[in-house]
């Protein structure tokens, strides 16, 4: 039995599995069934083992390089090297919607076992409509886009990977964490199905599925970072963030998910929003599978679009189900659902909140729009036009720079209001600490509103973190006698979801200091050196040694060789042209060498290819770039810290979970 | 105002919807430039086999085919022989076929068309204005202008035989008139 | 100098920096030519702008504007004769005053609807504010005892 078989059979075996479990789940839903339930969980569990087996059936076929499936012979060759074959799972489209399907697999398996236990006739519902969501992917993964098609003879060598996702071992990281968010939103768009279904006006879902969507959105957020490094690393043009479709799609779900995890604690502390957090629960699912539509059916270009496929119009008819489902149960329940009470005062966290909501959600329109637009005007004039980083970056700085003024406003306010002395006494020092910030980036030569404006909020959100912190450890040491240090680590032990919150907010920040330096601040120079030669930029000597040529199986590659001093740096860095067999056009291999400060980005941009005469050498000097990595840390970080169980005080009991049965509820 | 709110939201997503469905109809690879139907942009250029110029307006009243290619284009390699059939066939009448040269060394341009036997003109573009000035994206592209000096159409990617005749008889009438 | 006065004194000291970084600047010739390079789409590349993409034909798109800057040329004409070429597409932001241009009121209505809806949702009641506090300590007290209580609550 071949690689294949194996896999075609586990896939086609997992279908019929996961309708089962629709059924199933669905009757022990309505008739409070607990055969029902346990039947479909066992279907849960079968089905996830199958998609495993089918996922190390393909790395398994692209390892020993099994030419005769299709889809190893378009992305895999004897040269790659085992751990880029291995990876290859998700560098094409079959590969990833088989990745992504065994990450769904995994949350029914989840929901089935572990969401089940608590509230059963909810999370019955909710396991219904994910074993739906797996069925349609186990449709896909049997007909448009199937990984397991045999090409009828074995090719004595295959393709090879796309040359740029051969290139960089975050290649390993990127995707399957990306899958893991967009995958996890289901998570809570399925809760929150099954509450629009069964009716009532009870918050449970929310609760249940907390975890869920931060862990979602962390996932997320880490995988556009790491996205965005890759991008970095790889591409060759010193940027990270080009405003592609991909990126778009990534990150629309992102904001939509910030939005939620916000406003879902006006929910929680004042019964309000119900409406909108779940329209921001749907929004956020259905953007993650509109954004895959849109990368993978080939409709808009884009750096990563894979090749066009029949998978289109199945995920546009999946994304159009789940927007008519949810919004029309929305539009249904609605009545039910709206709030009884009102936000109340202008500067109270919850008015906050809602600004907050506004921003994020026109910001992602925003994208949205900008993204579609080359589209709607050619079907409505045939005019063919380019949105690019130009128009994001002139709207979406603006809009960005008004969430960063909430994030340091909105956790300051109390609940209900506040009053106006209160208010004065706490922003006295974030404002001072604004000016601060707003001078030293005048002093430190930059121009333009959008950095000077971004050092002063981000001076202003880092005081009034601190404030809330060293507020928070006062308390604890005038009230339970702690020293500062266990005061400090208490707050995020006790409460992990504010004070991991506040560590998030810091990673923020320092990505966005990061991104306003780089973008203001790089310096760029390009000369056409002879060995021997050399430039000087920003205060770096960059001297050309000479070109060497690279040889390795799977690809041939010319380096230039270049020593880079001043500034306190002395760096060896080799920038080079790698030429895949299976690519036209050689792809550039940047030498960076990245700093605390600055990133030294080096590229060759031409070469003499006869005589190794001459090279173009195109030297980038980018601050604080790395600022923009290690922020992407500290909000993962943060989020980590949000989503530690807290830790109750000695001697109050721990709530007894509730009998593990159906009928219980 | 909320109701205002929900039916705004309905109809941006049904709007959605019908953008999403007629975007099935379009190819993000057709790139259409903005110089079909515009004057030729005149050009002087050294030519690749010698010594000479290559202008424009050194054509003016003939139909001229404008071809971009380089040596590193593979389905360049593939339109060869369209290329060597129409040359042939209306060589020394008053349709003309020019090459452009793009981003390409002239030696390697040179020893490509020795390989192949290519004998019609072709023009050297070292700093690509000539392509820009045509909107090109990438080789092989085939621009025809007519004898009015006005690009009447044009080809992306490999073309063949009888794309390239219709598209010059076309023209060709005009030019008896 | 009271609490009052000092925020203000921020505050405009701030606006003073902002204003200061606005003000206008005379541009390089090669800054106008980054500036112009960062608006016009490489043609090779998947959304890449000229001044972004190492490819040879942003290269030579790059060494055109510098020479129409050199040449004396208004940022409006070096604009033109690659939408001659290219048309719009060239483009990566449309221009303000076209039919393109309502893709720049989309941004402008979101923000200004959503915060119409929320000024709305506010407005239907003010809840009362809480009353000033004079005595600092006695209120701060309480106010660290219901943040404890949240905090080993929540």
């Amino acid at each position: 039995m071949s690689w294949g078989d194996i896999g075609a059979g586990a896939l086609r075996a997992a279908l019929p599995l996961a309708l089962w479990g629709i059924s199933a789940a669905a009757y022990a839903a309505r008739k409070r069934d607990g055969r029902a339930l346990s039947s479909a969980r066992y279907a849960a569990l079968v089905a996830f083992v199958l998609v495993v087996v089918a996922d190390l059936a393909m790395v398994g076929a692209l390892v020993t390089h099994d030419f005769s499936l299709r889809y190893v012979a378009n992305n895999n060759a004897r040269e790659t090297p085992l751990f880029y074959s291995a990876i290859s799972l998700w560098a094409a489209l079959e590969g990833s919607i088989l990745l992504w399907t065994a990450i769904l697999a995994g949350a029914v398996v989840w929901v089935a076992w572990r969401g089940t236990r608590s509230i059963p006739r909810l999370a019955t519902v909710a396991l219904a409509v994910l074993f739906a969501m797996l069925a349609f992917f186990l449709v896909l993964v049997t007909t448009a886009a199937d990984p397991f098609v045999q090409l009828g003879f074995t090719p004595p060598n295959g393709r090879g990977p796309n040359a740029l996702l051969q290139n960089h071992p975050f290649m390993a990281l990127h995707p399957p964490l990306l899958y893991l968010g967009y995958v996890l939103t289901s998570i809570p768009f399925a809760y929150a199905i099954a509450a629009l279904v069964l009716g009532g006006t009870s918050d449970r879902w929310l609760t249940e599925t907390r975890k869920a969507a931060l862990a979602s959105w962390a996932l997320l957020g880490v995988g556009i970072v790491v996205g965005a490094w890759w991008s970095y690393a790889v591409l060759g043009w010193g940027g990270y963030w080009a405003w592609d479709p991909v990126e778009n799609a990534a990150i629309m779900p992102w904001l939509t998910a910030t939005a939620y995890l916000h406003s879902v604690m006006v929910e929680e502390k004042r019964r309000l929003l119900r409406v909108w957090n779940i329209a921001l629960v749907i929004a956020t699912f259905a953007l993650t599978i509109l954004g895959t539509f849109l990368t993978r059916s080939g409709v808009v270009n884009s750096v990563h679009s894979f090749t066009q496929s029949a998978i289109g119009p199945l995920l546009l008819g999946y994304f159009v189900a789940i927007v008519v489902l949810g919004g029309g149960l929305l539009l249904y329940r609605m009545n039910d659902l709206a709030d009884r009470g009102t936000v109340g005062a202008p500067l109270s966290r919850e008015a906050i909140f809602l600004f907050q909501n506004v921003l994020f959600v026109a910001a992602t329109l925003t994208i949205l729009l900008g993204t579609l637009y080359p589209l709607i005007a050619e079907a409505m004039s045939g005019a063919q036009l380019s949105i690019g980083s130009p128009y994001f970056d002139r709207v979406e700085v603006p809009i960005g720079l008004a969430l960063l003024f909430l994030m340091g406003i909105g956790p300051q306010l109390p609940w209900h209001g506040s009053s106006r002395a209160t208010l004065e006494r706490q922003f006295t020092t974030p404002v001072i600490a604004a000016a601060v910030g707003a001078v030293v980036a005048v002093l430190a030569g930059f121009t333009g509103i959008a950095p000077v404006l971004t050092y002063a909020l981000a001076a202003f959100v880092t005081t009034t973190v601190i404030q809330e912190y060293a507020r928070g450890v006062r308390a604890r040491i005038a009230l339970h006698g702690e020293t500062a240090l266990g005061a400090f680590v208490a707050l995020f032990t006790r409460n992990g979801r504010r004070y991991g919150g506040y560590v998030v907010h810091l990673g923020i920040v320092l990505a966005i200091v990061a991104i306003a330096t780089s973008q203001a601040r790089t310096t760029e120079l390009e000369r056409t050196l002879a060995p021997g030669d050399a430039m000087d930029v920003a205060g770096y000597h960059v001297i050309f040694t000479g070109l060497r040529a690279v040889s390795e199986p799977q690809r041939s590659s010319t380096v230039a060789d270049l020593v880079i001093t001043g500034n306190g740096a002395s760096e060896h860095l080799r920038p080079g042209l790698v030429q895949y067999p299976n690519t036209e056009a050689a792809i550039g291999a940047p030498g960076i060498a990245a700093g605390s400060r600055d990133d030294i980005y080096t590229i060759l941009a031409a070469y003499d290819g006869r005589a190794h005469a001459w090279a173009t050498i195109r030297v980038r000097i980018i601050p604080l770039v790395s600022w923009l990595w290690a922020g992407g840390a500290v909000v993962g970080l943060g989020a980590l810290i949000a989503a530690l169980p807290p830790r109750r005080r000695r001697g109050v009991p721990v709530v007894a979970p509730l009998p593990d049965a159906v009928g219980a509820e | 105002m909320t109701r205002l709110a929900r039916y705004a939201a309905v109809l941006c997503i049904v709007g959605l919807m019908v953008v999403l469905t007629l975007s099935f109809k379009h190819d993000p690879h057709d790139i259409r430039t903005g110089t079909v139907g515009k004057s030729a942009p005149a050009f002087d250029a050294p030519a690749l086999a010698g010594p000479v110029r290559i202008s424009l307006d050194g054509y003016r009243g003939k139909v001229i085919v404008l071809n971009f290619w380089a040596s590193w284009c593979v389905p360049c390699k593939e339109e060869n022989p369209a290329l060597t059939q129409v040359w042939e066939r209306y060589r020394g009448s008053d349709v003309v076929l020019l090459g452009v040269v793009f981003q390409d060394l002239p030696d390697a341009a040179r020893a490509y068309t020795a390989h192949l036997g290519n004998t019609w003109p072709s023009a050297l573009d070292p700093d690509g204005r000539i392509a820009l000035s045509y909107g090109v994206v990438g080789p092989p592209e085939t621009f025809f202008i007519g004898p009015d000096g006005i690009i009447a159409g044009r080809h992306l990617g490999p073309i063949d035989a009888d794309t390239l005749i219709t598209a010059i008889e076309t023209l060709r009438p005009a030019a008896r008139k | 100098m009271s609490r009052r006065w000092l925020v203000l004194l921020a505050a405009l000291v701030t606006l003073a920096a902002l204003g200061w970084s606005a003000r206008p600047q005379p541009l390089t010739a090669s800054e106008r030519v980054d500036r112009i390079s960062a608006e016009l789409r490489c043609p090779v590349c998947q959304g890449l702008s000229v001044q972004d993409s190492p490819s040879e034909t942003a290269r030579n798109m790059r060494d055109l504007v510098e020479a129409r800057v050199a040449a004396g040329r208004t940022d409006e004409q070096i604009r033109d004769e690659f939408r001659r070429s290219y048309g719009d597409w060239i483009l990566l932001s449309p221009p303000l005053l076209s039919p393109s241009g309502l893709v720049w009121i989309g941004p402008v209505a979101a923000v200004l609807f959503g915060a119409l809806l929320a000024l709305r949702a506010l407005r239907k009641t003010r809840a009362p504010v809480g009353g000033a506090a004079a005595e600092p300590t006695a209120a701060e007290i309480a106010g660290l005892r219901a943040q404890v209580a949240r905090d080993d609550g929540a």
